[in-house]
């Protein structure tokens, strides 16, 4: 329990001044170190946090009052091994120029399969790649050209295998980072099973409350998935733009310094040809005259 | 009490081993090499499941377990260190936890010696990041929690793994914003130098020209 105690500690200061009721969201979050000005995510999450400190404080109480300890039956941790597969992945490769990377995954009958992907990088040039979908018979679903970033939603009506491949056989010299997500029925918390049957009652006679929390959890959860999609996504245009502001730089760089020295070049045999036109003895008219004949 | 106990590691134990690998998978040649990439913040666990399997011309299928093959894991973080080096079997875990924020590249290649791509490997991988990466089952063990303990455990590992990842975008902005500035700056100073040297050189040219043609006679 001693995580518990710790929690308690930690706000025990701010329950001491406060009244539950009148906690504020932000006490919690400056609890939870969350910077003060990173206020979006916190206004999205505050609704959350409100039920999370009650529910902290209920708990806390509850913790101090009496001794809530029981076991837990092997049948849970039967079903919660068995929760551990999880469906889908987040990965992120790079696919070099004149390549092709597949990736397979297995889907049964009646589920949805997700998948979207976006090319974040480019060593140069656009940032764009094919992708195909084909199902159990090798037969394309989703054939997409050049695009830079798409999102399927799929019912699978047909149990198998589903081939997934990102084909940068068009270009020559770019090698392109894809970040994919492929998942069976994303909207399955595999981390959060439920479990209810399996738990012993935490306290019988705290039975409402320990209901009431549970949907708040429920929904503090739903919550924090959203926002963590939501980062996610944030992320991956955040590497994309990252990637476009980089190869500005150097090109910027790159093209002002050539430019500076063709001027210089230009500007030197500028003078160098007009002094040979009215030079008898000079070189360059030499090689003009030889190069004439 | 003992006995209580050594049931529950029994139990775990049997379970673990019925637990399988996640259903993505692709296939790499012998010889082949693979890599990913996570972006993750600092102090951030990063958990790989992978199972690897041999394919067999017999059956012309892939053998479901493959003595011998290995997988050889190498991570680098992002100033190109090795994090993680090492050969495991075929079929596993490997954990690691950064210490830098940014791109950790993760590679996998079979312990094959064979200088030509023989056979074909089919590589099931998972790769689980932050408090996705937890065993909560685990920790519910260990400490004997209720559903509530677990579930406000979870809730606040969660939480932890978002404001880590928020503090990292907050220095990836600074850095992207550093970028921005410094192009912008160069955009301006490029062009006030090159203007300086078009300036120069044509000063240049014309008396360069006029003495040169005073030398000649010309004018």
């Amino acid at each position: 329990m001693c995580w518990t105690k710790y929690l308690g500690q930690r706000i025990a200061g701010e329950l001491r001044e406060a009244d539950l009721s009148q906690l504020s969201s932000t006490s919690l979050a400056r609890v939870l170190h969350f910077h003060p000005q990173s206020t979006t995510l916190i206004r999205e999450v505050s609704v959350s946090f409100k039920g999370l400190q009650i529910l902290i404080a209920i708990f806390y109480r509850l913790e101090t009052n009496m001794r809530v300890i029981s076991t837990l039956s092997y049948t849970f941790l039967l079903l919660l091994n068995y929760a551990v597969p999880i469906w889908g992945a987040d990965l992120m490769l790079q696919v070099p120029a004149g390549r092709e990377e597949c990736f397979f995954e297995h889907v049964d009958f009646n589920r949805t399969l997700y998948i979207d992907y976006s090319v974040v990088s480019s060593n140069q040039g656009e940032l764009d790649i094919n992708f195909q979908l084909s199902d159990t018979q090798r037969r394309p679903i989703i054939s997409e050209f050049r695009k830079t970033e798409s999102r399927h939603e799929l019912p699978i009506m047909m149990a198998g295998i589903y081939k997934a491949c990102f084909d940068n056989t068009f270009s020559h010299f770019s090698h392109k980072t894809v970040a994919f997500h492929m998942s069976v029925d994303s909207d399955d918390d595999t981390n959060w099973k439920d479990y209810d049957d399996n738990f012993q009652p935490d306290v019988q006679v705290y039975d409402v409350q320990v209901n009431d929390i549970k949907s708040i959890i429920e929904r503090v959860r739903v919550s924090l998935n959203k926002v963590q999609s939501t980062q996610d996504q944030v992320r991956l245009t955040e590497l994309k733009d990252r990637g476009i502001a980089e190869s500005n730089f150097e090109r910027v760089n790159f093209w002002s310094m050539l430019y500076m020295l063709i001027l210089i070049f230009v500007g030197g045999m500028q003078v160098l040809l007009l002094r040979s036109m009215f030079d008898e003895k000079s070189t360059i008219r030499k090689y003009m005259a030889k190069f004439k004949r | 009490m003992i006995l209580k106990d050594l049931a529950w590691v029994v139990v775990l134990l049997v379970t673990l081993s019925f637990s399988t690998v996640t259903s993505l998978y692709f296939h790499i040649a012998e010889t082949e090499r693979k890599c990913f990439i996570e972006e993750i913040p600092d102090d951030t666990t990063v958990i790989g499941i992978y199972k690897v399997e041999l394919f067999d011309p017999r059956t012309n299928g892939f053998m479901p377990s493959s003595p011998g093959i290995g997988m050889h894991v190498e991570v680098r973080d992002p100033d190109d260190k090795t994090v993680l080096s090492k050969v495991y079997s075929s079929e596993g875990r490997f954990t690691f936890t950064s210490h830098t924020p940014g791109e950790h590249v993760i590679c996998l290649h079979s312990n094959s010696t064979k200088w030509f791509a023989g056979s074909q490997l089919r590589v099931h991988l998972d790769i689980q990041v932050g408090e996705h990466a937890v065993d909560y089952a685990n920790v519910a063990q260990k400490e004997k929690l209720t559903e509530l303990q677990l579930r406000v455990r979870q809730l606040l590992d969660q939480v932890e793994q978002i404001s880590k990842e928020q503090n990292y975008q907050r220095y990836r902005e600074e850095r992207f914003r550093q970028t921005s500035e410094s192009t912008n700056q160069r955009v301006l100073w490029w062009s006030l130098i090159q203007t300086a040297v078009l300036l120069l050189m044509g000063y240049w040219q014309m008396r360069h020209l006029k003495s040169f043609f005073e030398a000649k006679k010309l004018v």
